[in-house]
C-alpha cells in the first residue's frame, strides 16, 4: 500500500532549528518581555543541567548552532539540542470558528505559562471547526485570535491540525457536510466485526477515493492544511508557529479506532477489535489476499479475535501459545492491517510536508502509547490499533521509518505513565514500550517528542516521571514536551501548584540576576511589592 | 482601604507609575541608591554617607482655594506639604564573648545605637551542613521575647540598655561546645520596615571553625553592603579605633574553637519627616510686578529649581535678568536659586519680583544633588498660577487657574537624567539577590493570580467572555435571590471624609444634614465604619460588637439611621470584613487573639502573612499587611460574621453595606454574607491598579474591569462594586484631553459601567483617593466634568461628601435633578455620539444628551433639545417636553 509520493521533507528539521535563532531576532526587535521569568541559558559543567535544565531552553542562547545542523540521514540525537516546553491550550478554545471561548481565561493561561518560563503553547486546530458547514468556506478568526494572544506574549505556538474532532468538548468529529455523506454511504466510517460503526472516523481505505462530494479525504485534508498555511502565513513568517503537528487518525493519533464505538478512546484499556469491516477495507483486504495467492484469507477479518473487553487468551487469535497470530495467516492479516495504517500515515504526512514545505516549522505527528497488554507476546492491544510486531521485529519500526522519511517528529503521549500505577493484570509495561519506541526511532533516525497522557491530578509522582523522561541523559531525549492541557482542573488548586513546581524544577529555577529583572519588572504590571522581602532575606 | 499610604493598593496617580516607583516606592529605593555606592567609595574618608539619596515627595496644597481669597491685599498663598527622607547614622556591632560566664555559657551580642524598634531576625546552622539553610536555634538559646518565624528563624527584639544613651542590644547565650556552626542574622527595623544585611547577604557569626557557605564576619574586607528596604550597613573602616577589634582567622580556623571578636558596622537609617513650603504671590503696586515669596521649614541648604511660563502653554522658560541673588542658570532651561536661611534658623525663605506677563511658575525643591522634592499629589513639578491674582473672586475662573499637569517634555533635564540614572543603576547592578527574590515572588504571585482567574472562568462558563458580560443586565437572565442593587434609581452620597472622626460627634453633625441631602435627591448615604477601631478613621476594626467610635456612640448611630430613614434615605454601613485587629497576644507575643463577643483565636487568621502567625488557611485574596487578615474559609468565622451583619441590620437599622477591601477574600464568601444579611444595597471596594505601558495608561482596560466583574460574579451579582476603571479612565481622559478613551472598542463606556452597569457604582472621589489623603485625586478643577459624566450615565453614581458641601453643590444638585427628572437609572441605555481628542458626547435613554471636553458640540436631529446645564467644558441637554 505504499503508494505515496516519495516526496521527502528536507526543510523540516533543519529549518526548525534555524527557527530558534530567528525567533530571538524577532523577540529582540519586538522588545517584548518574553519569557522573562527564568534563566534560560546554562553552564555546561553540571551534568544534570547539561542533560536537561539549561537545554530545556533557548536554542539560540547557546551559540552551539553547529550542533543543530540536522541532516535527514542522521538521527536527531545530538545531546545539545534543547528540549522545549509547551502547554496545551483548552481543547475547546475555539469551537465555532469565529470566537475564542473563555478568552480571558485562555489569555490568563497563556500569560501564566509564559511567566512560568515555558516556551510555547499547543493549539488544537480542528477541521470541523475551521470548515464547519460547507467545503467552500473556512473560518479561521477564532484560531487567529488565539495565535495573536500567543504572539503578544512572545511565545511559540505548536498547532495540531486535526481532521478528527472531540465531540465531548463541543468539537464535532467531522464537518457536518462530510458527516452527511455517511447517510448514504455509512461504509466511509470504520466498522467492526459486528457492524458497529465509528461515526466520524473516516476509514483509511477511502483516503484516495473521491467519495466525499467528489473529493477524496486526502484532497480535503490538503485543502484544510493549505487553507491554514495560507491564512496563518504571517504567524509562520514571524515564527510564532514553530511546530505543526499533523493529526493522522482519531484524536490526532495514528491508530485504528480499536475501542468500542462511542466510547472514550482515552479510557479504553482493553484489547479492542480490528476495524476492517467497512466495505472499502474489506475490498482492499480481498485484493491484497488475491495478490498474495490466498484469496480465502481476504474474505473477512480473523474469526477468532476477542471482543472489545475480552481477555486476549479468551479466543484463539491472540492466545499466548499457538494463537492464530503466529500462523502465516495471522502474519498475513496483521501485516496488511498494520501496513494500511502506515500507508495512511505516509500519505497524509507526505501531503502535509508538501503543504508546509518552505515554512520554518518542525513537523510532528502523534502515535498512541498503548502500554496495556504489552506484556503479552502477541501485543494484542497494539495489534488491534495497527502496530504489529512482525517477525518479532519492533512493531514501531515501520512507523518510525515512515516518520523519519518525512522528517517528522514522533510525539509519544505517555511520558507521565508510571508502571506502578497500572494494573499488572492487564500486562501493562510503559517502560518497555517507551524503550521500544525509542529504539525504533533511533534506528531509523526519527526524533521523538513527548506529551502526557492525562493531567497529573491523582499522582504527583507522574510529574517526577515526566521529569525523568524529558531530562534523561540517554540519546533519545524528547526534543519538546507538551503538557496536556489547560482546563478547569488544570488551574484548580489541586493541580496547578504541583504543575508550577514541576515547571520550575525542569526550568532550572535559578534567577537571572542581571538584565532579566528589568524586563521582569515590566512584565509585572501589578507587582505588589509587599512583604515578600521578609521572606526573601532569609533565603539569601 | 483607609490607613496609611503604605497600605493603599498600588493605584497609579496622575504621574506615570514608573516614576512614582522610583521616587516613592520603598521597593526600589535601595537599588536607586546603589549607583552612588561606587562613587562614594572612591572618595571615601573615614565615614562615608552612603545613604545620601533622599527620596522625598511632597503633597499638594490642602487649604481650599476659596480660603486664600480672604488674604489681605492682592495676594494669595499656597502651602504644600513636603515629605523628606532623612538619614540617621549610627553603628551596629557584633561581639562574641568566647570566655564562658558563670553558667558556662558563651555570649553573642548584637547591638546598635540608632533609635528604632530593632529586631534580630536570626537562625543557626549546624556543623557539617552545606549551604545557607537556616534552622531554628534550640529553645535554650532563644532569649526571652523571641518569636519563631515559620520553622526556620527567630525574631528577637533588641532591648535598650539602661543609661546607655540609646544603645540597643540583644544577647544570645550558647554552650561553649555547641554543635552550632554559626549564627546567621539580619537586622530589621520595625518602624520603617528596613532590613539590614551584610554585603547583601546574611550576617554570619562563626561559632566553630568550619564554614562552607555564607560570608563569615571578620573574614572579608569588602564594603558594598546593600540591604533590604531602606538603609544599609557598611563595615567601619578602622578610623574609629576600636579597642578590641580582632578578626578571627576566617576560614583558617579549625576544630572546635570559639574565638571572641568584636566588629562594628555603620548603619544608616532613613526616616521620613514632614515639612512644608509656602508660596505667596503679591501684587507689587510700585512696579506692577508680582512679588513671589517662598518659605519653607526645611533647614540647611534649599535650592528652588524653577521656571516660568506665559499664557497657558505650560512650557518652561527663564525670566530675563536680573535674577534673584544666588541664582544659577541651569542648562538654559531653569533657574536654581538658593533660599536664604531664616533669621531664627528654622528654615529658609526668599522673595523676588517677577514680571506680570508670566502666567505661571514652576518649581521643584532641590536639597542636594540627589534630592528633589516634588509635588506629592501628582509626582510632577509644583505649579503656581500667577494669573489667579487677577481672577480672584469668580468661581468660574477657578477652573482655569488651577494647576494643570505639566507637559512631560518640559521637565527639567536634570530631573530626567536623574531618573535615568536610577533606571540604569537598577538594571546594571549585580548581586541583588534579595530583590530578585522579591521579584520572583511577585512573578509567582502573578502566576497564581492568573491561574486563579483562569480557574474561575473555566469553572463558570456563564461569564467567560466579553460578549457574555455585556449582556449581564439582560432581564432574561435569572436574578440572584437578593440583588443588593436597590431600585436602580439610587444616588449615593458618601457621608464622611477622612477627617470626619475628628469632630467626635459626626453622627450628630451628619444627621443635621439629612434633610438637605434628601432635598438634593440622594437616596442612599454611606456612613463611616462604626466599630471600635485601632485607627480613628475606623478601618482597623477590633471589637465588632462595640459600636462606639470616634464618629459617635452607638445610640447616636441609631439615631442617625432613624433620621435618615425619616428623610427617605437608606443607610449603608461600612463593613470591614477583610481584617480585624487583635486584642491579645499569642504565646509568641504576636497580636492575633481576638476578644469581645467574637473571641476568635489564631485559627481565624490567614496563614500566609508571617506577621500574624495565623493558623487558618491560605488567604483567598490579597493580604492587607497592617492587620491580621481574617480567614473566611473557616466556617465559624463566616457564621460569626453573618451573625454580626444581621445584628447590625436589626440593631442599628443599616439597609446595606459598603464592603471594605474586598480584594482580600473570595467573592463567594461575600455572597454568603449578603445572602444572610439581605441588604437593600451593597457595594464592594475592589481597588487595584489599571494597566499601564511605559507609564502611559493603556486604552484598553478590559483586564482591569474584568477583575472587578469577576469579583461581582463571584458574589453571584449580590453586590455592586465601585467602578474604579471608570474613575481611572476619566483621570486620563480629562487631564490629558484624551476623551477618546471614554469609548471602548465596541463603542461602549470603557469601565465596569460598560459591561455591567447595574452593578457599577461610579464615583470620582472618596475618602482615600481625595479628602486629606489624596492617594489618587481626581484632576483638580475638573470635578464637574466628572460628575456631568457619572450623574448622567447608567450605573449608580456616588457623590463624595467634600464635593457636596463645597462650591460644586449647585451644579451637582442640578445634575442630580436632571437625572431624576429624566428617570435615568442604572440600566439606562447609552449611545456614545463622540469620543474624540477633546470631546465626548453621549445620548442616554434617548432623552438626554451630554458632552464634556473643550470642543464645541450641539445635538442634531429633529428633536428639540434644550440646555439643562452648562459650565466649563460640559453641557447637558434634555428633550423638551
Amino acid at each position: 500500500m505504499d503508494a505515496s509520493p516519495t516526496v521527502t521533507l528536507q526543510h523540516a528539521s533543519a529549518a526548525a532549528w534555524g527557527t530558534g535563532r530567528t525567533r530571538h531576532a524577532v523577540d529582540a526587535r519586538r522588545d517584548a518581555p518574553t519569557r522573562v521569568a527564568f534563566r534560560r541559558g546554562c553552564s555546561r559543567g553540571d551534568l544534570v543541567r547539561a542533560a536537561g535544565l539549561g537545554r530545556f531552553f533557548g536554542a539560540g542562547d547557546q551559540g552551539s548552532s553547529k550542533s543543530h545542523e540536522v541532516t535527514r540521514s542522521q538521527p536527531q540525537v545530538d545531546d545539545l539540542a534543547p528540549a522545549r516546553l509547551f502547554v496545551g491550550l483548552p481543547i475547546d478554545a475555539v469551537t465555532d470558528g469565529a470566537t475564542v471561548n473563555s478568552a480571558a481565561a485562555v489569555a490568563a493561561g497563556i500569560r501564566a505559562v509564559r511567566l512560568l518560563g515555558a516556551d510555547g503553547v499547543e493549539l488544537p486546530v480542528f477541521w470541523s471547526v475551521a470548515q464547519p458547514e460547507s467545503p467552500d468556506r473556512f473560518s479561521w478568526a477564532g484560531y487567529k485570535a488565539v495565535a495573536d494572544m500567543v504572539r503578544a506574549e512572545g511565545l511559540s505556538l505548536r498547532v495540531s491540525l486535526r481532521a478528527h474532532g472531540t465531540p465531548g468538548a463541543g468539537v464535532p468529529t467531522l464537518p457536518s457536510w462530510v458527516t452527511g455523506v455517511a447517510v448514504d454511504d455509512p461504509d466511509i466510517f470504520f466498522t467492526d466485526r459486528s457492524g458497529g460503526r465509528h461515526d466520524g472516523c473516516l476509514s483509511f481505505a477511502i483516503d484516495e477515493l473521491p467519495v466525499l462530494h467528489g473529493k477524496s479525504p486526502l484532497q480535503l485534508y490538503e485543502a484544510f492544511f493549505r487553507g491554514f498555511a495560507n491564512e496563518m502565513e504571517d504567524f509562520f513568517d514571524d515564527s510564532t508557529i514553530t511546530d505543526v503537528t499533523v493529526g493522522l487518525g482519531v484524536h490526532g493519533v495514528l491508530r485504528y479506532p480499536s475501542y468500542p464505538p462511542g466510547s472514550d478512546a482515552r479510557k479504553f484499556t482493553g484489547v479492542g477489535e480490528f476495524q476492517c469491516y467497512d466495505k472499502y477495507m474489506v475490498s482492499q483486504l480481498r485484493r491484497h489476499a488475491e495478490e498474495a495467492g490466498h484469496a480465502m484469507w481476504g474474505l473477512s477479518g480473523p474469526h477468532d479475535a476477542p471482543r472489545y473487553h475480552e481477555l486476549p487468551d479468551s479466543c484463539g487469535f491472540f492466545r499466548e501459545r499457538g494463537g492464530s497470530w503466529e500462523t502465516p495467516y495471522g502474519d498475513f492479516f496483521l501485516s496488511w492491517y498494520a501496513g494500511q495504517l502506515v500507508g495512511h500515515g505516509d500519505r497524509v504526512l507526505g501531503m502535509a510536508s508538501n503543504v508546509f514545505a518552505g515554512k520554518p516549522v518542525e513537523l510532528s505527528a502523534k502515535i498512541p502509547f498503548m502500554h496495556w497488554w504489552h506484556g503479552e507476546l502477541s501485543r494484542p492491544a497494539e495489534a488491534a490499533a495497527g502496530f504489529y510486531k512482525s517477525n518479532k521485529k519492533n512493531g514501531y519500526s515501520p512507523v518510525a521509518k515512515m516518520f523519519a522519511r518525512h522528517g517528522c517528529t514522533m510525539i509519544v503521549p505517555g511520558m507521565d505513565v508510571c508502571m506502578n500505577k497500572q494494573l499488572h493484570s492487564a500486562g501493562s509495561s510503559p517502560d518497555q514500550l517507551l524503550a521500544q519506541i525509542k529504539n525504533a526511532c533511533r534506528r531509523h533516525g526519527a526524533r521523538i517528542a513527548g506529551e502526557n497522557a492525562s493531567l497529573a491530578m491523582t499522582h504527583s509522582s507522574s510529574f517526577s516521571r515526566i521529569r525523568s523522561n524529558i531530562l534523561t541523559t540517554e540519546l533519545m531525549r524528547p526534543c519538546h514536551f507538551t503538557y496536556q492541557r489547560m482546563c478547569a482542573d488544570f488551574f484548580s488548586p489541586d493541580h496547578f501548584p504541583q504543575f508550577m513546581e514541576f515547571v520550575r524544577s525542569v526550568v532550572c529555577g535559578e534567577w537571572d540576576e542581571d538584565d532579566e529583572e528589568q524586563r521582569g519588572m515590566m512584565a509585572m504590571s501589578s507587582a505588589a511589592n509587599n512583604g515578600n522581602a521578609r521572606e526573601a532575606t532569609k533565603a539569601a | 482601604m483607609s490607613v496609611g499610604s503604605g497600605c493603599i493598593p498600588a493605584i497609579p496617580g496622575a504621574a506615570p507609575p514608573a516614576r512614582r516607583g522610583l521616587l516613592g516606592g520603598a521597593f526600589l529605593q535601595v537599588s536607586a541608591a546603589r549607583p552612588r555606592a561606587g562613587r562614594c567609595r572612591a572618595t571615601q574618608h573615614g565615614r562615608v554617607r552612603l545613604g545620601g539619596r533622599v527620596v522625598a515627595r511632597a503633597g499638594a496644597a490642602e487649604t481650599p482655594v476659596a480660603g486664600t481669597d480672604e488674604d489681605a491685599g492682592a495676594a494669595f498663598s499656597e502651602k504644600f506639604p513636603l515629605r523628606r527622607c532623612q538619614t540617621v547614622e549610627g553603628k551596629a556591632w557584633v561581639r562574641v564573648d568566647a570566655e564562658p560566664d558563670g553558667d558556662g555559657k558563651c555570649k553573642v551580642v548584637v547591638g546598635c545605637d540608632v533609635a528604632g524598634r530593632w529586631i534580630l531576625h536570626w537562625g543557626v546552622s549546624y556543623d557539617g551542613e552545606q549551604g545557607s539553610e537556616w534552622d531554628q536555634p534550640p529553645s535554650e538559646m532563644r532569649p526571652t521575647g523571641s518569636v519563631p518565624i515559620k520553622d526556620y528563624a527567630i525574631e528577637t527584639p533588641l532591648e535598650i540598655l539602661p543609661n546607655s544613651e540609646g544603645r540597643y542590644e540583644v544577647q544570645i547565650k550558647f554552650d561553649k561546645d555547641t554543635l552550632i556552626a554559626a549564627i546567621n542574622f539580619v537586622l530589621k527595623e520595625e518602624e520603617t520596615g528596613a532590613w539590614f544585611q551584610h554585603k547583601g547577604r546574611d550576617f554570619r557569626i562563626p561559632l566553630s571553625g568550619s564554614f562552607d557557605g555564607g560570608v563569615p564576619l571578620g573574614a572579608n574586607q569588602d564594603i558594598g553592603v546593600w540591604p533590604g528596604d531602606l538603609g544599609h550597613l557598611k563595615k567601619n573602616q578602622g578610623s574609629n579605633a576600636q579597642p578590641q577589634e580582632t578578626i578571627p582567622g576566617g576560614t583558617g580556623l579549625s576544630g572546635k574553637h570559639i574565638s571572641g571578636f568584636y566588629q562594628e558596622f555603620q548603619i544608616i537609617k532613613s526616616e521620613y519627616t514632614q515639612n512644608f513650603v509656602t508660596v505667596t504671590v503679591k501684587r507689587d503696586n510700585e512696579t506692577h510686578k508680582r512679588l513671589v515669596e517662598f518659605d519653607t521649614d526645611i533647614p540647611g541648604e534649599v535650592v528652588i529649581h524653577w521656571g516660568v511660563c506665559r499664557d497657558n502653554n505650560m512650557t518652561w522658560e527663564i525670566p530675563p535678568e536680573p535674577h534673584p541673588p544666588t541664582t544659577k542658570v541651569f542648562r538654559q532651561k531653569a533657574l536654581q536659586t538658593l533660599l536664604q536661611q531664616k533669621a531664627d534658623g528654622r528654615g529658609n525663605s526668599l522673595s523676588f519680583l517677577l514680571d506680570a506677563e508670566y502666567s505661571g511658575l514652576f518649581f521643584v525643591l532641590k536639597l542636594d544633588e540627589y534630592t528633589w522634592l516634588r509635588n506629592l499629589d501628582n509626582g510632577s513639578d509644583f505649579f503656581i498660577s500667577l494669573t489667579r491674582l487677577e481672577q480672584r473672586g469668580t468661581t468660574q475662573d477657578l477652573a482655569k487657574v488651577e494647576p494643570q499637569k505639566v507637559d512631560k517634555s518640559s521637565q527639567a533635564d536634570g530631573i530626567i537624567s536623574d531618573i535615568r540614572n536610577l533606571v540604569v543603576g537598577l538594571s546594571s547592578r549585580r548581586g541583588q539577590r534579595a530583590k530578585n527574590k522579591v521579584l520572583q515572588e511577585d512573578i509567582l504571585q502573578e502566576i497564581e493570580r492568573l491561574a486563579a482567574e483562569a480557574y474561575s472562568i473555566f469553572r463558570s462558563p456563564t461569564i467567560d467572555s466579553v460578549e457574555a458580560s455585556v449582556d449581564l443586565d439582560d432581564p432574561t437572565i435569572a436574578k440572584p435571590a437578593c440583588s443588593g442593587t436597590g431600585s436602580g434609581f439610587e444616588i449615593l452620597c458618601q457621608g464622611f471624609n477622612w477627617e470626619s472622626h475628628k469632630s467626635g460627634k459626626w453622627y450628630v453633625e451628619l444627621g443635621k444634614k439629612a434633610k438637605e441631602l434628601s432635598s438634593l435627591g440622594f437616596t442612599i448615604v454611606w456612613s463611616p465604619p462604626p466599630t471600635d477601631s485601632v485607627s480613628p478613621e475606623g478601618y482597623m476594626p477590633r471589637d465588632l460588637y462595640n459600636l462606639n467610635s470616634r464618629y459617635g456612640t452607638m445610640d447616636e448611630l441609631k439615631e442617625l439611621v432613624k433620621i435618615f430613614h425619616e428623610a427617605g434615605i437608606k443607610v449603608l454601613g461600612d463593613a470591614v470584613l477583610n481584617h480585624r485587629c487583635a486584642q491579645f497576644q499569642n504565646n509568641n507575643g504576636v497580636w492575633n487573639i481576638f476578644g469581645g463577643r467574637m473571641n476568635w483565636d489564631d485559627r481565624a487568621v490567614v496563614a500566609d502573612d508571617p506577621h500574624f502567625q495565623g493558623r487558618g488557611n491560605k488567604s483567598s485574596g490579597d493580604n492587607f499587611h497592617a492587620a491580621p487578615n481574617i480567614d473566611h474559609s473557616q466556617e465559624f468565622v463566616r457564621n460569626d460574621l453573618k451573625e454580626w451583619l444581621c445584628w447590625m441590620r436589626k440593631e442599628v437599622g443599616y439597609d446595606g453595606w459598603r464592603l471594605d477591601f474586598v480584594r482580600g477574600f473570595w467573592g463567594g464568601y461575600v455572597k454568603d454574607y449578603l445572602e444572610a444579611s439581605e441588604p437593600y444595597f451593597a457595594v464592594g471596594e475592589y481597588w487595584d491598579s489599571l494597566s499601564y505601558t511605559y507609564g502611559e495608561m493603556d486604552y484598553n482596560q478590559d483586564a482591569h474591569r474584568q477583575r472587578i466583574v469577576d469579583w461581582i460574579n463571584a458574589t453571584n451579582g449580590t453586590a455592586g462594586a465601585f467602578d474604579v476603571t471608570t474613575k481611572g479612565i476619566l483621570h486620563a481622559a480629562l487631564e490629558r484631553s484624551e476623551y477618546w478613551r471614554l469609548s471602548d472598542e465596541k463603542g461602549k463606556p470603557p469601565g465596569v459601567l460598560g459591561w455591567w452597569p447595574s452593578r457599577a457604582v461610579t464615583f470620582i472621589e472618596n475618602h482615600d483617593t481625595g479628602s486629606t489623603q489624596g492617594h489618587w485625586r481626581f484632576p483638580y478643577g475638573m470635578e464637574l466634568q466628572g460628575y456631568a459624566y457619572i450623574l448622567t450615565h447608567p450605573g449608580t453614581p456616588a457623590v463624595f461628601y467634600d464635593h457636596i458641601f463645597s462650591h460644586l453643590q449647585p451644579e451637582i444638585a442640578k445634575f442630580i435633578n436632571i437625572r431624576r427628572r429624566q428617570k435615568i437609572h442604572c440600566r439606562s441605555k447609552i449611545k456614545i455620539l463622540k469620543a474624540e481628542r477633546s470631546l465626548y458626547a453621549a445620548e442616554i435613554d434617548e432623552k438626554l444628551i451630554m458632552k464634556i471636553g473643550s470642543e464645541h458640540f450641539e445635538p442634531s436631529g429633529p428633536q428639540n433639545w434644550v440646555v439643562a446645564a452648562e459650565g466649563q467644558d460640559y453641557k447637558i441637554w434634555e428633550l423638551s417636553s
